[in-house]
């Protein structure tokens, strides 16, 4: 079983980490724990937070969803130690949530956080942007141009390079208008076809889709 | 003093007289510009401290080092900022403004440049490069290794605010707010900034350890937005610069060329690996490198010296301090882009497997 833990302080069965946790664990077999991160200790915001999980409960049990939860106040060392008991977890997702001063002078944040814990973390934000990426369309490789531009940078290399010494003399040192132009568009022009052979390196090393 | 005219070379025969007395020159400038791209992709700039410290142990002229490493600045600007740009990283507006006052600082930097080339030679140019390389940059990494150190100690800081604070409290009106990079920034600080930047750059080729740092310590600006934006700003500031050198007849396009034969394909790793390394490595990796490559352009300082005879040492002692430059400057440099595919690749291994379960990041 995968675990999921969510870290908000604003929940309710609508909290955006909620509905993320949700459509990752439809599925796959997945309990998710909800760690409330209460802004204050007093017994009225514990009271008010455990009726708010009990809701997400009843919520998580109508769609097929383990659901466990805990309500924390704003104390680095016992948010920590929560956290660490939960542990092993498949993902973390902090949500809306404010670390106070305290808290993060005690080490916590998100990108603390992402240093301590072994399970990959993230945010709704980041979640949200990835999405919106992932939403467009994609633009694929364009083969044909791609071999365009490799033939372009190897004449650039091959035939063009060479007679870099003698157009030096001529043309690109002369320490004119014309010289410095010159410079500048073989420098633009080769950037741009050497840059559009090269990017495709990320996708052959799969580092890009 | 150096007699000027023993020292005078001849700036369009130079290179032409290095390659053709040692052919693996060429492929030494290629692993320059493969390390270079890969690191200033990686932490936005940083390729030039590598890259023109790096020509000059080759044995290129200073001047003519930095003219080729802010002309090749230019193109690879003009790529890694359209790669920062796909990923929501730049903030033109900031850039802009920065620029304005940045072309003033590139054109007194190419005439002091070009001034001391004319006056004092190869090694007039060189010491002047080193030792104005040297005394930033110590200045800089060492900041910049404080802060990373920092951070490290205390996970999840994220950079001092001393500076910003500071800042904060002498803003002079207009203030200027920029949407992106989410911060508003005092119009006299933004010029200031720019200028000294643009001098930077037209100095050392360097201008993105001004630029960076100014932009995350003194504006506020996410790192990741400071590094997409210096790549924007180095783009327009290396066209000026490319510009006014190629008007002193400075610029060697071959040395340009093989710069981007290697740059060009490790700048898009690097670009990639900043949206998946931590900050802190990026940081600790640009803190390091500056402070090795700053230790490497010291020990070639006698040499320069001895040139111009402002001091007596042996040839043996010279020849050792050369070779310990050189090691400095490459061992450090492949080490770091080594890190940086490391790091990166390992990092692309981790969100994979996290993506098994369809939720790293944009879920499914």
């Amino acid at each position: 079983m995968k675990k999921i833990i969510v870290i908000d302080g604003t929940w309710d069965t609508q909290t955006q980490a909620i509905q993320y946790a949700l459509k990752a664990s439809k599925g796959t077999d997945t309990e998710i724990v909800g760690v409330f991160l209460a802004a204050d200790s007093g017994k009225e915001t514990i009271e008010k937070a455990e009726a708010v999980l009990k809701t997400v409960k009843q919520k998580m049990a109508s769609e097929g969803v383990g659901f466990s939860s805990y309500v924390v106040a704003q104390d680095a060392q016992a948010f920590m130690k929560r956290i660490n008991d939960l542990m092993p977890a498949s993902l973390v997702i902090v949500g809306d949530v404010k670390f106070s001063a305290d808290m993060v002078k005690g080490g916590v944040s998100t990108e603390a956080l992402r240093e301590k814990l072994a399970c990959p973390v993230t945010t709704t934000e980041n979640i949200a942007a990835a999405s919106h990426a992932e939403e467009k369309p994609s633009k694929g490789t364009n083969w044909g141009m791609w071999i365009v531009y490799a033939i372009a940078s190897a004449l650039m290399y091959f035939v063009f390079f060479p007679n870099v010494k003698m157009l030096n003399e001529k043309l690109f040192m002369t320490g004119t208008v014309l010289g410095a132009i010159a410079t500048m568009a073989v420098v633009v022009i080769h950037a741009w076809v050497w840059g559009n052979t090269t990017h495709i390196l990320p996708k052959l090393f799969k580092l890009e889709k | 003093m150096v007699d000027a005219a023993a020292q005078a070379i001849d700036k369009v025969t130079v290179v032409t007289q290095i390659f053709e007395a040692a052919p693996w020159t060429m492929l030494g400038v290629i692993l320059l510009g493969f390390l270079g791209g890969t690191i200033s992709g990686f932490i936005g700039s940083g390729g030039a401290f590598l890259m023109t410290p790096g020509m000059m142990n080759l044995g290129i002229p200073g001047v003519m080092a930095v003219s080729a490493n802010i002309t090749h600045k230019f193109g690879k600007a003009m790529m890694g900022s359209k790669k920062h740009g796909e990923l929501g990283n730049v903030d033109r507006k900031l850039g802009i403004y920065l620029l304005a006052t940045a072309a003033v600082g590139i054109n007194g930097a190419v005439w002091v440049n070009g001034y001391f080339f004319e006056k004092l030679g190869k090694a007039g140019s060189g010491l002047y490069v080193s030792a104005f390389f040297v005394i930033v940059l110590s200045i800089v990494g060492a900041s910049l290794f404080k802060d990373a150190m920092r951070s490290a100690k205390e996970p999840g800081a994220g950079p001092s605010d001393k500076l910003l604070k500071l800042s904060k409290k002498f803003q002079i009106k207009p203030l200027v707010q920029f949407k992106v990079a989410k911060v508003e920034v005092s119009l006299v600080v933004l010029l200031v900034v720019g200028l000294a930047t643009g001098y930077m750059a037209g100095t050392i080729g360097v201008g993105g350890f001004i630029g960076v740092p100014a932009m995350i310590y003194v504006f506020g600006v996410p790192t990741v937005v400071a590094a997409g934006t210096e790549l924007f700003l180095a783009m327009f500031m290396g066209a000026w610069g490319a510009f006014n050198y190629g008007l002193q007849g400075y610029v060697d396009l071959r040395l340009t060329l093989l710069l981007y034969a290697g740059s060009l394909m490790g700048i898009y790793f690097g670009a990639v690996g900043t949206k998946l390394v931590k900050e802190l490595y990026i940081r600790m990796v640009t803190a390091i490198l500056i402070l090795l490559c700053v230790v490497s352009r010291a020990l070639a300082i006698p040499g320069y010296c001895k040139n111009l005879n402002l001091i007596d040492i042996s040839k043996e002692n010279i020849q050792m301090l050369e070779m310990g430059s050189k090691f400095f400057l490459f061992g450090s440099g492949i080490v770091a882009t080594f890190l940086v595919l490391f790091w990166t690749f390992s990092a692309k291994a981790k969100e994979k497997k996290s993506n098994e379960l369809g939720f790293s990041h944009g879920l499914k």
